[in-house]
Order: C-alpha cells, then structure tokens, then sequence
C-alpha cells in the first residue's frame, strides 16, 4: 500500500514538465499521505520489495532539494533526521542514503555564489547601550573587564557556523560533522515542520540515541543478546555536537506539544550522562528546569 | 493625540485597556468577517493602552525626580518609589503579546516585544520588564520565528503617545536572532541579579526563592542560546555572578561547574564538583564527571579511582543505570595507576583493572568500551591472544573507533603479524586520514617491514599534515571555542586523540618529566635569547615528535647529515626535551662518539629518570666505553622500571656475557626471546586514552 503511494508519487514527479513544478510544489506541502508513507519506508527500507525503491526515493529528495522551490526543498528537510539514523546505523549499507546527505551537506556548505557559506554574529557585551537597556545604569559587577573587553571584540570578533570544508566521502572522521551540520539545519527551518512530522522526528532520535540500550525501564543497563534486539542494533556513536544540535529539536518539539517529545528529552538526556558530556549535560539540566516552569509563552498555532 | 497632563494620561490608558477588555469578554456573534475585525479593534487597543502605560510610567517617575530635586531633600537616599501600575494598565501590556502569539502572529508578538522593551524602564514597570525579556528570549531560541526573523529597525515616529525610547550615541543594534537573544538575555540577568536576595534569614525566604527563581530562568534560557555556539565562556562568567546568592542551590552550582569544564577551568571545575557531590548526594553522574575529568585533563588517577569508587557506592543505592560506567572508570583508574608506579605494586593494580574491567562486561555486555579497555588490559599483561578477541569483540560492537584499530594494529604486531597490521593501520587511516597518531604506528611498521624508504615517506606525509592541521592555529590566534568552524574540529582532535602530553612518544608520559622540561626551558629563555614557539604548545610538541621520527628514520638509511639536521629542527621547538637529548644521543652512538653520546643520555635521564630507552642506550654505551659494572646497574634499572623490554634483557646479556657470567647472560638473552614474542611494535601505553 505505502509502496503503490511512493511509487506513485515518483512517477508523478518525473512526468513534470518545468512549468509545472512551481504549481506542484504548493501541493506538495498537504501531501500527508505521501510523506507518511515515506517516514515509514525510511523507517525500515530494507521492508520493501521493489527494486532500487531507497535509490530513487533519494534521488527525487535531492532533485526536489535543488529544485529551488522552497517548498520542496522543506519537504526534503524533513527527512534529514530519518535518513541521518540511516546511515548512522549502517554506515555501508546504504549508498544512496550517504550520497543524499552529503550531496546535501556539500550543497548547504556554499551559498548560492560559490562562496563558503558562513553564518556569523556578534557576541554583545552588557557595557555597551542599545536599544533595550542603558549601561550607565548598570551594577559595577556588570562592567567588570570581560564585559570591556568584548565590547572592544564586538566587531571584530564574530561567532561563526561555517566555513564548512567540502567532503568528498564520507568516513568515521567527518561523519559526525556532516551528520551535525545537517541537524543544524533542520534546526534553522524547525518551524517550518508540521507537528506530524516532527513526532517522526523524535521518534528517530529516540532510536538513534538509545539503540543497543535497554529501552525499558530506568535502568541503563545493555541488552541481553537473547533478546528481541538483535546483534545489529549495535549502540550508534553521537558526538556531542549532534545530541546538542537534538536537545534543541526536541526544545522546539515540546513547546509545540509534540507527542513523544518528553520521552525523546529523557532519551537524549540519558545518553548525555551515559557519555558524560558536560555540554549536553549543561543544556538538558537547562531545558529540564525550563520546563518545570509553566510556559510563560503560549504556543502558535502551527 | 497630543500631549496629556499626568492625571488624564492615566484615565485615558485605562480606558483604552478597559475597552479592549471589554472586547474580549463580549462575544462578536457568529460572523467570522465580523469577529476579525474585533479581533484587530482589540489588539489595537490593547497596543494604545500598552503604550500609554509606559508613558505614564516614565512621566510618574519623572515629575517625583523633578518635585525631590526642587523642594530639596535632607536624605542622601533617592525615595523609593512604590507606586505600582494599576492591574488593568499591567494586564493589558501582559494581553497585547499575548494575543498575537494566540491568533498564530509571533513575528507580530516579536514587534510588540520589541516597541515595550525599548522603551526607557521605570522602576514601576520593573517586574514586567523582566519578564517580557525573558518571554522575548523564548519566543527567539524556539525557534518558531525562524525564517521570518527580520532584525529590529527601531524608527518610531514621534508622537505625544509613545513612550520614551532608549537612544544613546553608538547603540547596539542586534542584526540577527542569535544577536537579540543573547543581549535580551545578558539585559535580563543583570535585572535579575539586581533584585536578588542575599539574606538567608526566614523572613525573607520567599522573597529570596521568587528572585532565584527569576534569575534561574534567565539563566537556563542563556544556557541554551549560548551552548549550541560553544559561548561557553559568555555562560560560565554569568554563573560566576550567580553564585553569590546561590547559597546552596544545586542546579546553578551544578551547572557552574559544568560550564567550567566546557570552558577548559578543570582545576575550578574540581573544586565546585566537590561542592555539587556533597549537595546531590544521590547522582552518581556527577563522580562519573570528575573522575573522567581527573583521567583525562588532571592527571590525578589516584583521586580519579577514588570519585569512581564512589560513584559505585551511590548506584548501589539509587540506580541511575549507570554502575557498568563506574566500574569501567574505576578499571581506568587502576590502568592509569599501574603506569606510575612500581613493578610490585603495579601486578596489584593492572589485577585490579582487569576485575574491574570484566565486572562492567559482565553489566554491559555490548560495551564497546569496556571491552577495549579490557583488551587493552589484556595487552598490558602480556596476554594477547586474549587481547585480540576481545579486540575483535569491541570491533564488532563499533567499527569506527581509532584507539581499537590501534590497539588492533599494535597486537598484530606482538604477534609477529606485522603484514596484516599495516594492513589494518592503513585500513583504519581510510577512515581517519587525519589521525597522526595512526600514522606514526604506520611509519614504524613500514620502517620494520620495508625498510627507511617508504618509512620516510609517510613521515613526510605527516609533517605535510601537521602542517595543514596546525599552522591555520599558530599563524593567526582563531578562538579555539569557535565550535562549528574547521579550526574547532582539529582541535577537538588534539583533545581527544592527542591528549597524553607525550601521545605520540614511545614511552608513557611522564608529568614529572614535562615539569621538569617546562621549568628548564623558563630558566633557558630567561637566560638565553631562545623563545618558545607562539601558539598551543601541544601542536609545537607534535611537530617535534614528527622531527624525531624523521631523524630516527634517516638513522637507520644511514644518512647522518639529514639525522642532524631533523634534529636541528626539533631542538628549535624544544631544546630541553629529554627525547631531543636521546636522539642526539643516538646520533652519536651512530658515529661512535662515546663520550658524547654518555652525556646525551646522562642528560636524558636526569630530566626523566624513568625514560627506559635512554637507560638502555646509556648501559650500552657504558659497556663500550669499558665500565661493565656501570653498565650492568644501568640496565638492571631500566629492568626494573619495564622488565618487558626485551631490548634492555638483550642488552644485558651482552654486558653480562662480557663480565664472564655466561649463565646469567644466557638467562638474560633467554628472557629478551620470550618477552620478545610478546612486544609490540609501539608500547600499547601509547594508545591514547579514550572515553568513546
């Protein structure tokens, strides 16, 4: 059944003339159905008994990725996670998985110009005036050195994203950078995800951190290998980038009311301590005590 | 809208904020036309009411400053002032935002924000400040406004209605979301920290948990902005601020020391993790985090074994899941004690580690982890058939983990399969082509297996390496926390594959030894014009270490000209290291200068009385010079410092067999065969330590 509508959705796309992909990609967005039945497949697409099914699927979130619609372009977005465990978890298993995102990744790393694509910002000191506070009304404790000094760095020293170096394969070394940089931007379009799709979201990241772990109870313990998990589901390698870049997917995903995104939290978290990751450990500590607080905030409706 | 005297100001914001209410309350009647139009009505209102407020706000403060100033004032104190808004005024600014984020407008909730943020603060309005900063922050780091974000632009025409703005001469103007949250966020905390109580007595007891309550807010919001770009630095002096009215509050405590750490602070870091530990008895994480700290960056394996030990005791009464956790750290703990420490007491320790080590595997079976370490412990003992299965083991439960290919490639090679390690090395290299230390263990396979020539190539390949790695890092001073850009990930590179001091050194590090090191060459630029290299020192360290392989390699090709000038180049970087002085030491050996090369090794082991090859080389030399028994005590030392060197057996046989005492010599050389089969190529201390 999933099987007929992907099938259909493939053949649909190819039979496109270019003046007709704008109108297309505006349909795309309510195209539920369709984009259900490929989280399913991604989920397992060794399942499916068509040929060649994972490559083709790939090839059209690629040309859909690069079709300069906006649209398509989120529609492809939205897989990044699925596809992320995907080749996490088999690292030589799928080809055409590890293609996808790195043809995406090398896409993403330059701007439309060829140039590296860099996304910088100045880190702003409390000694210097703007537009919501005066700092001559500030404590002492506030215009200590620090704060001086980076007044003086404002301009000139920036936080970057980027440059990102091009990767031609992927190997053990930049896996977890790509895979990284890719979740970083998923994360700078998050808002543009339907609540359907960013539950998928979760529940590929419950996977991917907890895989190889026991999943039931408190506690951490491994899985006996007569279990229902079999000898594949070996525990996957997250840096601690990544689990950060995942805490903020799921921060967003709770503030919509996500189901699942809590558990996700709990999952993330306890990966962190398993890990002990200070960084991973200091936000989700954060979003914890974040979320003990009543949100102050309501939630947009999506 | 002109111009209105205090009292009428009031009235009329009131109005406008009763009426929208009022609007709220009616219901428009089933027309959705109609429903929109009072739903704009409303917002309008309640924006007109917002502002109107503000005014009035600032022009109450205002007329108070001017009656004081005019009538004259005998106190040195300003009056307080304890007039509040009125409820109405407070809940339609409340209301305004609110709405917009209702009806699914947030980048029209951001503007609204936006124009009530800027506007002058006055002290009534304090509280409501604080907490749409904070709001503002939020709406930002979710993420919801994401593409949509257009930075502020702060033209508001001039009206007798608007509220007074911030406006000042070189005004920070955020240009993107990351910009606005973290000044909204760094205006937030230093409102919040103004109001916080200090006193511990009762009475102000719940005046102090709402202020710590309030600033714990800011701060966890900040904590999110800033981690996700490595501002760690930004974080940890905010906490820094924090703790004086922290009084036993576990949370900023905690994340203080966390912030610490990520910042590089690891002394500060242990110091507050002490504190945390005693005010969160029941979370063994928290040992787990300071004995890995004590691993890794201390140097302490003493108290690292012990924070370990009691993580254990804290998961036998309340089980986070983490007890095959503990006792691997403990099992590394003793590893890293067995290498310090004497022969005797190293048996109790590497025995002890190796329990350890199979209690985490019999917790977590499908541990990676635990099974290198105990591979590796295997290894250590000289048990490496065993070693290798377990080797295997750990690579079936993660193929992509260098320090296992090592450790893999090193035990081929104490097996005599030196084929099928370089295989294995150059197989792993496909996966980490930047791995030096990967590379080093290639050279001194191809160096045994081929011969100098393909050896010096891959040492040229290094240095060409180290070159594109490093030199980025020393030519400019880029930020080392600059998380996403490249220079972030070579560095996290030398933290955590380079990070023993002497990683790439054959023998274990000694930190008593780099002391030393680092003190002479302080007392060396003090009195001569040598200057340390600029830039991270460990990167300097490495280049080195590459020059000293090359001289080793170019030994051996018998090309001494090309081995001075290696070391020429190493002696640049540092003069004082004792592995310069024995490879200085060596090349004398190579000409036969006796005399010289005695005091090169001399010299070696006086910075570092445990370096085991300098011994050797120094009882050889004794034995040519003709002092036999020198030579014979020599090596007994360096015998009972690793009494698994089958070059210091075979050594002192020959001395011994020089002396006459054929019995002991055959002995000896008998022991050099046996422990020969068991050597690697590399000592498997050179493993670098890995927590992953």
């Amino acid at each position: 059944m999933a099987d007929v509508l992907i099938l259909d959705w493939l053949e649909e796309y190819e039979s496109l003339t270019e003046s007709e992909i704008h109108t297309y990609s505006t349909e795309q967005e309510q195209n539920y159905e369709v984009m259900k039945a490929l989280y399913a497949f991604l989920e397992d697409p060794n399942k499916s008994k068509v040929e060649n099914f994972l490559d083709r699927v790939c090839q059209q979130l690629f040309s859909f990725y690069r079709s300069g619609e906006q649209n398509l372009k989120y529609f492809t977005m939205q897989y990044i996670p699925s596809l992320v465990l995907l080749n996490l978890a088999n690292t030589k298993g799928f080809p055409s998985v590890g293609t996808l995102l790195l043809s995406i990744y090398n896409l993403e790393v330059v701007d439309n110009k060829g140039q590296s694509h860099i996304i910088s910002f100045r880190v702003p000191s409390i000694a210097q005036s703007s537009i919501y506070h005066d700092s001559s009304n500030l404590e002492p404790a506030f215009i200590a050195e620090n704060a001086l000094r980076r007044w003086e760095e404002c301009n000139s020293k920036l936080v970057n994203w980027g440059p990102l170096p091009q990767v031609e394969n992927l190997n053990a070394q930049n896996r977890q950078r790509v895979v990284t940089a890719l979740m970083f931007l998923y994360n700078q379009h998050i808002g543009k995800i339907f609540v359907d799709c960013l539950e998928y979201g979760c529940r590929t990241i419950s996977r991917l951190v907890s895989q190889g772990f026991a999943s039931s109870g408190s506690s951490r313990a491994s899985v006996d290998s007569d279990s229902s998990y079999n000898s594949i589901s070996h525990r996957l390698i997250v840096s601690s980038p990544l689990l950060l870049e995942f805490l903020h997917v799921i921060y967003h995903c709770v503030v919509r009311g996500v189901n699942e995104s809590t558990h996700t939290f709990h999952e993330v978290t306890r990966r962190g301590i398993y890990e002990c990751y200070p960084d991973v450990l200091l936000v989700s500590h954060a979003i914890q005590n974040l979320f003990h607080r009543s949100p102050s905030v309501p939630v947009a409706a999506p | 809208e002109k111009k209105l005297p205090l009292r009428s100001l009031r009235t009329v914001a009131e109005s406008f904020a009763i009426k929208a209410l009022c609007n709220v309350k009616v219901s428009a009647g089933p027309s959705k036309f109609k429903k929109a139009e009072r739903e704009v009505e409303t917002l309008h209102y309640f924006e007109v009411a917002s502002d109107l407020a503000l005014l009035y706000a600032q022009e109450v403060e205002k007329q108070q400053y001017t009656s004081i100033s005019s009538t004259g004032t005998h106190s040195p104190q300003p009056p307080a002032i304890h007039k509040t808004l009125s409820p109405i005024l407070e809940q339609a600014l409340h209301e305004a935002p609110l709405m917009l984020l209702r009806q699914g407008k947030p980048f029209a909730a951001l503007e609204r924000y936006r124009i009530i943020l800027s506007a002058v603060e006055a002290q009534t309005v304090h509280t409501i400040r604080l907490k749409f900063l904070c709001q503002l922050a939020e709406l930002i780091l979710r993420g919801t406004v994401c593409d949509d974000y257009k930075p502020p632009t702060m033209t508001m025409k001039d009206s007798a209605w608007k509220p007074k703005q911030y406006s000042s001469l070189n005004q920070f103007v955020p240009r993107n979301e990351c910009e606005e949250s973290l000044l909204v966020l760094l205006v937030a905390e230093a409102m919040a920290v103004r109001h916080t109580v200090l006193s511990q007595s009762v009475e102000f007891k719940e005046a102090r948990l709402n202020a710590y309550r309030d600033a714990t807010f800011v701060y966890d919001l900040l904590t999110l902005a800033t981690a996700r770009w490595g501002q760690f630095a930004l974080l940890q002096e905010s906490f820094e601020r924090a703790m004086k009215f922290s009084f036993e509050e576990s949370h900023v405590w905690r994340q203080h020391a966390l912030s610490l750490i990520t910042t590089g602070r690891y002394v500060d870091a242990l110091g507050i993790f002490k504190e945390v530990i005693r005010l969160e008895p029941n979370q063994s994480v928290n040992c787990l985090l300071v004995a890995r700290l004590c691993y890794e960056h201390l140097d302490l394996p003493f108290e690292g074994t012990d924070f370990s030990m009691e993580a254990k005791k804290i998961e036998f009464s309340h089980s986070t899941g983490l007890l095959g956790r503990c006792y691997l750290y403990i099992g590394i703990g003793h590893q890293l004690q067995a290498k310090n420490t004497s022969v005797k007491k190293e048996e109790q320790f590497n025995e002890n580690a190796l329990k350890s080590f199979i209690s985490a595997l019999e917790i977590e079976p499908h541990d990676h982890l635990s099974e290198y370490y105990l591979g590796l412990q295997l290894a250590i003992m000289g048990r490496i058939t065993e070693a290798l299965a377990h080797v295997q083991t750990a690579l079936d439960l993660r193929y992509e983990s260098s320090s296992t290919l090592h450790l893999l490639a090193l035990l081929l090679s104490a097996n005599s399969q030196h084929v099928d390690a370089l295989d294995v090395v150059e197989a792993a290299l496909l996966e980490y082509p930047d791995c030096l230390n990967l590379m080093y263990v290639k050279a001194y396979l191809e160096l045994h297996l081929n011969g100098g020539e393909k050896a010096l190539i891959t040492g040229k390949q290094m240095l060409e390496l180290w070159k594109n790695l490093y030199e980025g890092q020393i030519s400019s001073d880029v930020p080392e926390c600059d998380r996403k850009s490249d220079t972030r990930s070579v560095f996290q590179l030398y933290t955590s594959e380079m990070s023993d001091k002497d990683s790439s050194s054959l023998q274990a590090h000694s930190m008593a030894a780099s002391r030393v090191e680092h003190a002479l060459s302080e007392v060396a630029s003090s009195i001569s014009s040598f200057s340390p290299r600029p830039g991270p020192q460990r990167a300097w360290k490495l280049q080195m270490e590459v020059w000293l392989l090359l001289a080793e390699i170019y030994l051996t090709l018998d090309e001494p000209a090309y081995v001075q000038q290696c070391i020429q180049e190493a002696t640049q970087i540092f003069p004082l290291s004792h592995h310069v002085i024995h490879m200085r030491g060596l090349l004398h050996m190579y000409k036969k200068e006796w005399a010289e090369a005695k005091l090169c090794f001399q010299n070696a082991v006086a910075i570092n009385p445990q370096h085991i090859k300098s011994l050797q080389q120094l009882g050889l030399v004794y034995h040519y010079m003709g002092s036999q028994g020198l030579a014979e005590s020599t090596l007994r030392e360096a015998a009972k410092i690793d009494p698994k060197n089958h070059i210091t057996w075979y050594n002192l046989g020959k001395v011994l067999e020089a002396l006459g005492e054929y019995e002991d010599a055959s002995n000896c050389m008998a022991t050099a065969l046996n422990v020969e089969t068991t050597s690697p190529i590399l000592p498997f201390t050179s493993v670098p330590l890995c927590f992953e």
